[in-house]
């Protein structure tokens, strides 16, 4: 079971982290943060029966799973653009620039991919915890993060 | 704010994101205590409208019953007085139709 406080201080760890995986998938402030909310609506919902060890994979899994379900809608519907800037803190043109290349970048992994080098990346999770997020072996998250690293470093040079 | 990072900045998601979470949870549960509420209302009526189950009551009067002696009289008997005055005004509304039919050139 989780409590108010031990929900809100996993909301504040995790917060930033999620907001940034969630943005590498959306390209979009405000889809991010629906994404980061409804996360943790969801964990909300299930706090009586979740253990509070438990609660942070949880977490996990429920953004990624948002996220791809954010993915496959965008791929149904292509023309589902978005106006609104990557980043609203008013940084100069050379971030957006920087965001569409990497956004190409991204793009181009498959959803595996990404998710083990987004986790890796924002969440700063080791190997042996990405895999048991996963659900996979650590070696499968070794050779898809070797394999995404690849991908990204011929796309951005 | 933000680290460098080949992934790109590391970027600060909006400031009141607790805030605005504490406001959804609240919204969800007032939600879900209007639903729990229509709920019960539902289901009590259901409870006070659906007639006992079985057969009907055989005793006399518990049925409401019209019968017509000749054409002359019409006798209503009904142990449920909204059942008779429902018989006695459908009753009405035909003969003032009849009355009005008969009436018309």
């Amino acid at each position: 079971m989780l409590d108010r406080a031990d929900f809100e201080a996993l909301y504040l760890e995790c917060e930033g982290p999620f907001y940034n995986i969630a943005l590498r998938w959306t390209w979009n402030a405000a889809a991010a943060q629906e994404i980061v909310q409804e996360t943790f609506l969801r964990l909300w919902s299930r706090r009586l029966v979740i253990r509070r060890d438990r609660a942070g994979a949880y977490a996990y899994r429920c953004l990624l799973n948002l996220c791809h379900d954010h993915a496959r809608a965008r791929r149904r519907s292509p023309e589902m653009t978005h106006r609104e800037p990557v980043d609203r803190s008013g940084r100069s043109a050379e971030a957006t620039v920087l965001f569409a290349q990497l956004r190409r970048a991204l793009d181009s992994l498959s959803d595996e991919q990404r998710d083990v080098v987004l986790l890796s990346e924002f969440a700063g999770l080791k190997q042996r915890e990405i895999a048991d997020l996963l659900r996979i072996a650590p070696g499968t998250v070794a050779s898809r993060k070797n394999a995404a690293l690849n991908i990204l470093r011929r796309r951005l040079s | 704010m933000n680290d460098p990072s080949w992934l790109g900045p590391r970027l600060q998601p909006p400031a009141d994101g607790l805030d605005t979470l504490r406001r959804r949870i609240r919204q969800r549960r007032t939600r879900g205590l209007r639903v729990a509420l229509l709920g019960a209302v539902i289901v009590g009526a259901m409870l006070v409208l659906t007639p006992p189950s079985g057969p009907p009551d055989p005793s006399p009067g518990s049925q409401p019953t019209v019968r017509v002696t000749n054409g002359a009289a019409i006798e209503l008997h009904s142990s449920q007085p909204d059942v008779a005055l429902f018989l006695i005004a459908s009753l009405d509304q035909t003969d003032n139709a009849e009355t009005a039919d008969s009436a018309a050139p």
